[in-house]
């Protein structure tokens, strides 16, 4: 999945990526397009603010449209990467606006479910970027839900593990063993998925 | 260290979920063996699959132009050699610290023109407050409680000369957010100075009580208050920025808060800047 295939006859995100240099707005409205209601999606999963979400995915585009460079395509995928930056900026968002209001939050909606207002896949996204998130959803949904939950209190609720083990009242060395056969069992189901080839990461 | 442990680590590490001690044990583990590292890598690839189970949700239509509203034309520039000026000898102090302000922000620039526009109409409106604050009994009283006229403390003078005679100066215009309600600015930034200047206007006006403070954010992620202040009655204010320690940052936000006697109190981003290096 490397390079993130585009719909049949659209360009590449790498291409895209590089037009940017030349300050091809076009390309950003079509990287915009493809991405930005995932990007927006992960930055919601996380803050549970419209408006603050709004802002983090303003912030990461205008950053790639003014710093293209940033992406580095040797590095991986490009939705890998923007997924990524998404999220930790969310993450320091949320950081910034309170632990306690954050802790309250994820405790009131456990599992944070928001599948009354799910709509399906947009087209545009692409065939091979829907069959990812079909597989990665998947393979969440078969995780013993303590390791789930584990999992996403450390990825979308950017806790630590003293904290998940605050949050859960779970011993600090449940909480790690948890993390660890989880993500070995999301390893194992979604191997076809990963390429990373190795070499130093962001 | 069993596998297990090791293994513990390096999926936490890839989650961002390790404390700061055991963060760093991770990367001192990666650097010095490479079956740590090529683990890492494919810890950090799952993690970066998880936010594909997110389901999707739609973001507001508005931000689509929002987005390319901004990002139309770059706005990204480097102002050229900024004239100097020394304070004169025996000139009033307060006055001094007001002229010094004003002129380190003129520059050739055109972009910047409106940017000395408005700087000339608060440095005229400061002049007249000094003017008023020379002929009240109370003055120096006074003084303390009007913001414009206020005597900048040394180090934020010193500040200001090192940041107007940096070449190397970084600027650039804020972003607004949802938050902004029409609030605009710009920013310089010397890394060689450590320090800043903001100037922004429009403003929200805050509730009693309230404040804005400016946060800049490094690399890192470390946030650091750079300011604190009340704009004027025109949501105007000019602030120097300070940091302490060689924190180099990469972005500044401008938050209200409703308390500003609580440094620790926090509010919305009301404008944001990336600090292109």
């Amino acid at each position: 999945m490397r390079g993130s295939r585009a719909p049949s006859g659209e360009p590449e995100d790498v291409e895209l990526v590089a037009a940017l240099a030349d300050e091809d707005i076009r390309a950003l409205e079509q990287l915009y397009d493809r991405y930005s209601t995932l990007a927006y999606s992960v930055s919601l999963r996380v803050l549970r603010d419209p408006q603050l979400a709004e802002d983090v995915v303003q912030e990461v585009f205008l950053r790639l449209w003014r710093q293209p460079t940033s992406y580095d395509p040797t590095r991986g995928r490009f939705i890998s990467w923007l997924m990524s930056v998404t999220r930790n900026r969310s993450v320091d968002e949320l950081r910034r606006v309170s632990r306690r209001r954050r802790s309250e939050q994820l405790e009131e909606q456990p599992g944070h479910e928001l599948a009354s207002t799910e709509r399906l896949d947009d087209p545009q996204a692409g065939v091979e970027i829907a069959e990812a998130r079909a597989n990665v959803r998947a393979a969440m949904t078969r995780l013993p839900p303590s390791q789930r939950r584990v999992i996403e209190l450390a990825y979308f609720g950017g806790l630590t593990q003293v904290e998940i083990a605050d949050v859960t009242g779970e011993p600090l060395g449940t909480v790690k063993t948890r993390i660890r056969l989880g993500m070995n069992k999301l390893r194992e189901a979604l191997g076809g998925y990963m390429e990373w080839e190795g070499g130093p990461r962001p | 260290m069993t596998p297990e442990e090791r293994e513990a680590l390096l999926a936490g590490y890839a989650l961002g979920s390790l404390s700061t001690p055991d963060a760093r044990d991770a990367e001192r583990l990666v650097r010095s063996d490479p079956d740590a590292a090529a683990r890492m890598a494919e810890y950090q690839e799952l993690a970066d699959l998880i936010a594909l189970s997110v389901p999707l949700r739609e973001a507001d239509p508005r931000l689509r132009e929002r987005v390319l509203a901004a990002a139309r034309p770059k706005r990204m520039w480097r102002p050229g050699p900024v004239r100097r000026y020394l304070p004169v000898a025996g000139m009033a102090a307060a006055l001094g610290a007001v002229t010094i302000w004003a002129v380190s922000l003129q520059t050739t620039v055109t972009d910047l023109q409106r940017q000395a526009d408005d700087l000339t109409a608060v440095v005229q409106e400061a002049s007249k407050r000094l003017d008023r604050l020379g002929e009240a009994a109370d003055g120096a009283r006074e003084a303390n409680a009007i913001d414009l006229t206020r005597q900048p403390p040394a180090s934020e003078q010193h500040a200001l000369v090192a940041v107007s005679g940096d070449p190397n100066v970084i600027g650039g215009t804020f972003e607004s957010t949802t938050a902004s309600h029409g609030a605009t600015g710009e920013f310089q930034w010397s890394d060689a100075a450590g320090a800043g200047t903001v100037t922004v206007r429009d403003l929200p006006r805050l509730p009693l009580g309230g404040a804005y403070r400016v946060w800049v954010e490094d690399s890192l992620s470390r946030l650091m208050v750079a300011a604190t202040f009340t704009p004027d009655d025109a949501g105007r204010a000019q602030e120097v920025l300070t940091v302490e320690g060689r924190l180099q940052p990469e972005r500044i936000y401008v938050i209200a808060t409703s308390r500003a006697d609580d440094p620790e109190s926090t509010g919305p981003v009301v404008l944001m800047a990336t600090i292109d290096r």
